[in-house]
């Protein structure tokens, strides 16, 4: 696995942050995940979230 | 003993990435799991959900991580919805990262049991919330596009029939206007009116039984019926 040297970035809310949680190499911050616990798949906000998410899945620009 | 070092030998590692910011290449393909981070031991699992409830952040990605292989296999159930499986797997993560967080670890529950329900309901929900959106039709729906660039909107070819809205208005105007006529007329008058046409709720009655009700000839009845009609329309026509 090679690395690159990254500013975390998170990539829910694609801003630069320093607390939260790294799942298969990308950040997803603390206040991101903190909002993605507390919405409901009817929110407004919800397919934002899953769109985002892909990018765990695939590379970031996929 | 062991797992515990080893652990925290790993989430220490975690930690260090996050901090530093250190972000692999590696791709992580939805058609094979070979890639995915292999699921916990049962000691493993155990020492991270004792330290769940600390907050510590470095625990929950682990478990998150860790647990991703239940999120493809449910996700993969799925398939045959519509969705295409990079949602399905999306939403999935979604249920796993609300799991993790609402894990409560003094309830004798396996996370695996947990995860594996909050995943599916959440791919459920959505698959449902989707139907309605899909049966629900907007009257501003494009149908269609002419060569000027002029959309066709449903409401554009939804018909209604011409006097719909002005129909029940007209027919309370008529009321009113018939109720003002008819106390222009004598109390006996008015009685016969009622009880023939059934105004006021009731029944209506044939020329016969108002003759009788009233003790006069049916022929009688007949006659007055005609007079007050034609009178009726005389203030009403005066009203209108």
């Amino acid at each position: 696995m090679s690395k690159t040297m990254d500013r975390i970035r998170c990539i829910v809310c694609e801003k630069p942050r320093t607390n939260g949680i790294s799942v298969l190499d990308e950040f997803i911050c603390e206040h991101c995940e903190r909002e993605i616990v507390q919405t409901d798949v009817e929110d407004r906000k919800y397919p934002h979230f899953v769109f985002q998410l892909r990018k765990i899945w695939c590379e970031s620009d996929v | 003993m062991m797992v515990k070092w080893k652990l925290a030998i790993q989430l220490l590692w975690y930690r260090i990435l996050m901090q530093i910011g250190l972000k692999g290449e590696e791709i992580y393909y939805i058609g094979g799991s070979e890639a995915l981070p292999p699921p916990l031991s049962r000691d493993e699992e155990e020492v991270l959900l004792n330290r769940l409830p600390s907050g510590d952040s470095a625990v929950r990605a682990m478990l998150i991580e860790r647990n991703l292989r239940l999120v493809v296999y449910i996700a993969r159930k799925f398939e045959n919805t519509g969705i295409n499986i990079e949602d399905l797997v999306s939403i999935g993560t979604i249920g796993l990262i609300k799991a993790v967080n609402t894990f409560d670890p003094s309830k004798k529950i396996k996370l695996a049991t947990y995860a594996s329900r909050c995943i599916e309901n959440e791919i459920l929900m959505f698959l449902r919330r989707n139907n309605k959106i899909r049966s629900e039709v907007s009257f501003d729906e494009p149908l269609n596009m002419d060569w000027d660039g002029n959309e066709l909107l449903l409401s554009d070819v939804m018909g209604t029939e011409n006097d719909t809205i002005y129909r029940n208005i007209e027919e309370q105007v008529d009321r009113k206007i018939l109720h003002a006529a008819l106390m222009k007329l004598s109390d006996r008058e008015r009685k016969i009116m009622e009880l023939r046409f059934g105004l006021n709720g009731g029944e209506e009655k044939t020329q016969k039984d108002v003759a009788d009700m009233l003790g006069i000839s049916q022929s009688y009845i007949s006659r007055l019926e005609k007079r007050i009609i034609k009178r009726l329309r005389k203030e009403f026509n005066k009203m209108v």
